[in-house]
């Protein structure tokens, strides 16, 4: 059982008794990527829901009935613009100018704003015509499935505004920059996902 | 079972194949005593009673796992039986072969013995009392959460299954007494050497309880028992060189939010709207409030640590010597 690593002529070491560097938050993009993952597997999920009962419609309205397929393609393109400025905010960061990352983090979070305003009057709009949650299985599954989608873009922008406060005070400090990765990375996985709603929910959704 | 024949070939299947990996499992455990000096303390008890107890539990539920079976057993006392033979002796059991295991290392005491093979016997000899009548009256037909039965030849397996119950309550009772005395008895108990059980892991290599920074120095691994290798090779502990240890600070953020995270529950429940939106705010604001906090570490003193370290050596000494 006791497999040795060293080689026998050599003295056993127990204890390192050198320093060790810990440096701070070394750890935090690992950790990040594992709640990325956690949260791919929530939308997988939702997805595979999806996938399942979006074809029940209960003698309810369809995809072709509700989906305005301009209004979502301006929606999209909101999020994906929201991407590439958030894109600049990093660039800006890695040249150590807060200034202009305050400016594109702000341009970022009017972008997410517009996003969630058209989503707010997609959903008030298909409500108002009857298409409620409750409807249908198909509406159940499309209201989990974007308004989660949805929520998340809201906790975005919540933190956005949040380091926005904390990069003004602080500068941008390490724990900062940290920050602003972890926050790049989740924004760039909304709009992932959000490309897997677009397709999957509203192309495929109106060649039904 | 109102499923159609897919899901129910589907659940059939899945419930058949969990059991290859877990049998390979408890073959695992009984490898890990296969030729060992098997000593019966309180924490091996608990082992044995968990692998003997998990076992049978296991094998009903491959019985459960046939379809036809289960659609006679379905809702049985029979599945009632069977889940609590795999959760009193899967999870129950193990956990307290656990606690009897790591209680000195944290509290810096063994629990007492004597309680603790009361509260064993009660509550292995009352399970087996309590459950097994349930499998025979779920054979019978006998369905869950009925409040009368007209078949008077059913009553004295219900009769056998109560004064099992009752022993399992006795078991309840000798365990918490176990926990009392030990606390009252905690000086006798002490474990000074930090290794009461002569371990082969490295928790065993530090004191009980642990001190805040766990090991002074890294150790380094050479073996798949690091403390029973640096044991048999005399690995000595350094007593000098001290360096200040890094350590992150300590913080309320977690429970605060697991707390409120508990009201806004509540509130959901019993549609408590203004508490679970007052409660969801409140959420959030702790944890963006968390994040203005910028002090996340700290440094142990050198001299912390030998001062620390120092009394560790004086303690080890006291107990060879006594």
């Amino acid at each position: 059982m006791a497999t040795t690593l060293t080689h026998p002529s050599e003295a056993p070491r127990f204890y390192d008794l050198d320093e060790h560097a810990h440096p701070d938050g070394h750890s935090t993009m690992l950790g990040f990527w594992i709640y990325l993952m956690s949260d791919c597997l929530i939308f997988a999920i939702l997805f595979a829901c999806y996938a399942v009962l979006g074809g029940n419609y209960a003698a309810g309205p369809g995809p072709k009935d509700l989906f305005d397929l301009n209004l979502v393609a301006v929606n999209t393109a909101m999020l994906l613009f929201s991407s590439i400025t958030y894109g600049f905010a990093m660039l800006a960061m890695q040249r150590g100018t807060k200034s202009q990352v305050l400016l594109w983090l702000a341009v970022t979070g009017l972008f997410g704003l517009a996003f969630l305003s058209i989503e707010l009057f997609e959903f008030h709009h298909m409500i108002h015509e009857g298409a409620t949650p409750q409807r249908s299985a198909f509406l159940s599954a499309f209201f989990t499935l974007v308004g989660t989608h949805g929520l998340h873009v809201t906790f975005g922008s919540i933190w956005l505004v949040t380091l926005m406060v904390q990069v003004a005070r602080k500068g941008l400090i390490a724990a900062n920059q940290r920050r602003l990765m972890c926050l790049s990375l989740f924004w760039h996985f909304l709009d992932v996902i959000w490309i897997g709603v677009f397709t999957f929910v509203y192309l495929m959704g109106m060649l039904r | 079972m109102g499923s159609g024949a897919s899901v129910n070939s589907f659940f059939g299947i899945t419930t058949m194949v969990i059991s290859i990996p877990t049998g390979a499992k408890l073959f695992n455990w009984l490898f890990t005593m296969y030729r060992g000096r098997i000593r019966f303390e309180l924490p091996m008890m608990w082992t044995v009673a968990f692998m003997l107890t998990f076992t049978v539990g296991g094998m009903t539920g491959v019985l459960l796992a046939v379809p036809p079976a289960d659609f006679v057993l379905h809702n049985s006392l029979f599945l009632i039986a069977h889940f609590h033979n795999v959760i009193i002796g899967g999870v129950l059991f193990g956990l307290f072969a656990a606690i009897n295991f790591w209680w000195p290392k944290a509290f810096g005491f063994k629990l007492d013995e004597f309680w603790g093979k009361i509260s064993f016997w009660c509550w292995v000899v009352g399970f087996w009392l309590a459950f097994m009548p349930l499998y025979v009256l779920g054979l019978m037909g006998v369905t869950r959460r009925m409040r009368v039965f007209d078949d008077p030849s059913l009553q004295i397996w219900f009769v056998i299954a109560a004064i099992g119950a009752a022993i399992i309550a006795v078991g309840i009772g000798a365990m918490l007494v176990q926990f009392a005395v030990s606390i009252w008895k905690r000086e006798e108990l002490r474990d000074e050497t930090g290794d009461p059980w002569g371990g082969r892991t490295l928790e065993w290599s530090t004191s009980s309880p642990p001190p805040d920074y766990n090991f002074a120095f890294t150790p380094v691994i050479h073996s798949l028992d690091a403390w029973y290798d640096m044991k048999s090779r005399g690995a000595e502990r350094p007593l000098d060189g001290f360096r200040p240890i890094h350590m992150p600070s300590n913080t309320g953020t977690g429970v605060i939010l697991a707390g409120i995270s508990a009201v806004i529950g509540f509130a959901l429940i019993w549609y408590i709207w203004w508490l679970a939106a007052v409660g969801f705010v409140g959420l959030i604001a702790v944890a963006i409030g968390h994040t203005f906090n910028y002090k996340r570490d700290f440094h142990i003193p050198a001299e912390t640590v030998a001062t620390t370290e120092a009394e560790r050596t004086r303690v080890l000494a006291g107990a060879a010597g006594a």
